[in-house]
């Protein structure tokens, strides 16, 4: 959940606390930054999109032994740019970037299973571009960058606490060039 | 030139998250085996659990749910990503470190 946000030219930044404890196959939640850019030209250009992603926080999973198998908990942290003109998304996953990855992971008690917890320190900054975007005239560009924790838990915990240390999660800026000359 | 709005921004950005909420999201190739190993894991406690709660253990019971469990993981990975084909080596592994130690108990 988001615990607080800031929104200003250069430094745009937000804090978040996401605890889950239900057992799940897969899911994500994602911190989300969007920056709007109109083609301000009465001709087609063609631009390069880049943007810094910045995420100081740390994560924990736990697992917890069962009777006789222990549970399993994994998260996978990632980035993404995506460039959304009227409607069509551009980039994804094609562009992602992981920040971490790791999980945890125990016996069932039977075995000699016990609680099994894992932290990681995260302070980690994501060069991410787009190029080559093809732009109408006056068209708007949306730009969204963003921080993606996918998990799956099996009798365990995900916690994720981006919220201690500045710069939390932040994306200061997007860079557009424009490439395309005037007709 | 007309300058967009403020207004205008938010209701692209609205529509951009009512549009993903509608189609889903696209999921990203590194789901594929993990929710696989998930549901692997899953399916093999159900049918495993149930048997070691009734004592004592019985080892025939367990093999017999142990095979079970591979059939269905047979037809669960058939109708997946091609790329989740080494995902039952791992849960071979499991069960064999399962059975070992549960055999060195009796």
């Amino acid at each position: 959940m988001l615990a607080e946000d800031h929104i200003e030219s250069g430094n745009s930044w937000a804090k978040i606390i996401w605890e889950d404890s239900q057992d799940v196959q897969y899911k994500e939640t994602s911190v989300r930054f969007f920056f709007a850019w109109t083609n301000p030209f009465d001709y087609l250009v063609v631009i390069n999109v880049s943007a810094d992603l910045v995420a100081r926080g740390q994560c924990t999973l736990t697992a917890f032994p069962g009777l006789l198998f222990g549970g399993w908990t994994s998260l996978f942290l990632t980035t993404q740019l995506k460039v959304h003109l009227s409607g069509v998304a551009i980039g994804g996953h094609d562009q992602e970037q992981e920040i971490t990855s790791f999980d945890a992971d125990t016996w069932g008690s039977l075995f000699g299973g016990d609680k099994e917890s894992r932290s990681e320190d995260v302070f980690a900054t994501a060069n991410l571009s787009l190029k080559q975007v093809l732009v109408d005239p006056h068209q708007l560009v949306i730009v969204d960058v963003r921080m993606i924790a996918a998990y799956h838990i099996d009798n365990g915990t995900v916690s994720l606490i981006f919220a201690r240390d500045p710069p939390y999660v932040a994306c200061p800026a997007v860079m557009l060039e424009i490439l395309a000359p005037p007709p | 030139m007309a300058k967009i709005s403020k207004s205008q921004v938010r209701a692209a950005v609205k529509a951009i998250i009512e549009r993903e909420q509608r189609e889903g999201m696209a999921s990203p190739i590194l789901q594929i085996n993990e929710s696989n190993r998930v549901w692997i894991r899953r399916n093999l406690r159900k049918h495993l659990e149930p048997v070691f709660s009734e004592m004592p253990l019985n080892k025939d019971k367990i093999q017999e749910s142990v095979t079970r469990h591979q059939d269905e993981v047979g037809q669960y990975l058939k109708k997946q990503e091609s790329k989740t084909a080494k995902t039952p080596f791992y849960i071979d592994e499991v069960v064999r470190k399962g059975l070992g130690e549960q055999a060195s108990c009796h």
